[in-house]
């Protein structure tokens, strides 16, 4: 199991970001590297790539308000 | 030859964005353009609840609907307003990255000697931390959006849409209808007292002239010699 992470680079301080869409649904199959998901805060939208090929399982949905180095989801 | 695009399809240049984002081996560069009336909105706000009849509506009232993959929500554009599309690759963190990009663009313009300063201006259309004002008016706002690559590589590309010679009103009048038609909350909604032109300021502004004063924008950012262990150290 592989956790999906909100990066720890974007910013230092405990704001919190929002997760504007997954690309997949839970239980696809996904590739290693290939993007997951996008995150904003401050205006400021990022990519997540995918941590290891396998079964996706998203644990925050859409919309959902994350903090930097929150676990998301996993890969299986 | 002009630096700035003109006439400019909205959805055509977010493609070609993305595309210049995705290629690892593109350089840092900077697009200025301008371009037909289109609203540029956020991926969530096309999770309003009528906004896909509201796309319509505004296409019948001749505002393109864009959506973008930077951050923020719903900004418009139009002739008067001049759009800045400055790509690095760099991966400094997102303050930082904004205080370069502000201060690149308040530097440029700096011979027109405006107070210009930098902060959140409440009531205003795509609001953020990191908006241009004058005189605590909006005349720009910024957003990024980060395309993370294989390899541990990150590219950064940083928008500002600077309201210039625009219509003010105009811009103001669409952004509430969209939300109007699509449904969103009523502290959405924005104020035009909090809107304005560079012209405002300084009459002989144009978005050709601006751009020109802005030419050097990727050197004047330093991107070629700023990291985040360089911006650490100096902190």
């Amino acid at each position: 199991m592989t956790d999906v992470i909100v990066p720890n680079d974007m910013w230092d301080d405990d704001r919190e970001g929002v997760i504007v869409s997954w690309l997949y649904l839970s239980g696809a199959s996904v590739t290693e590297g290939e993007v997951l998901c996008e995150v904003m805060v401050e205006k400021a939208q990022s990519d997540l790539l995918s941590p290891a090929s396998g079964i996706l399982t998203i644990v925050e949905e859409a919309d959902a308000i994350v903090s930097r180095g929150q676990v998301i989801g996993r890969v299986d | 030859m002009s630096l700035l695009l003109t006439g400019v399809d909205v959805q055509a240049q977010l493609e070609s964005e993305q595309l210049r984002l995705s290629n690892p081996i593109s350089k840092a560069s900077v697009v200025f353009w301008e371009a037909n009336p289109a609203l540029v909105v956020g991926i969530r706000e096309m999770r309003l609840p009528r906004a896909v009849p509201a796309v319509e509506r505004m296409a019948e009232a001749g505002w393109q609907v864009a959506v973008r993959r930077s951050g923020g929500s719903a900004f418009p554009v139009t002739q008067g307003v001049l759009n800045i599309s400055l790509m690095t690759h760099v991966p400094v963190n997102l303050d930082l990255g904004y205080q370069q990009f502000c201060e690149a663009i308040i530097a440029g313009l700096g011979p027109l000697g405006l107070p210009i300063a930098v902060g959140p201006t409440p009531g205003s259309f795509c609001d953020g931390r990191y908006n241009l004002m004058i005189d605590g008016r909006k005349i720009a706002g910024t957003s990024q959006q980060w395309r993370r690559l294989p390899g541990n590589q990150v590219r950064c590309l940083y928008h500002c849409g600077l309201l210039v010679d625009a219509v003010t009103n105009t811009l103001v009048e669409a952004v509430n209808r969209f939300y109007s038609e699509a449904g969103a909350s009523p502290d959405s909604f924005v104020d035009a007292k909090v809107i304005a032109n560079m012209r405002d300021f300084s009459s002989a502004c144009t978005t050709s002239k601006a751009a020109f004063m802005l030419r050097n924008m990727v050197k004047d950012m330093n991107i070629n010699n700023i990291s985040r262990d360089n911006f650490q150290r100096q902190q």
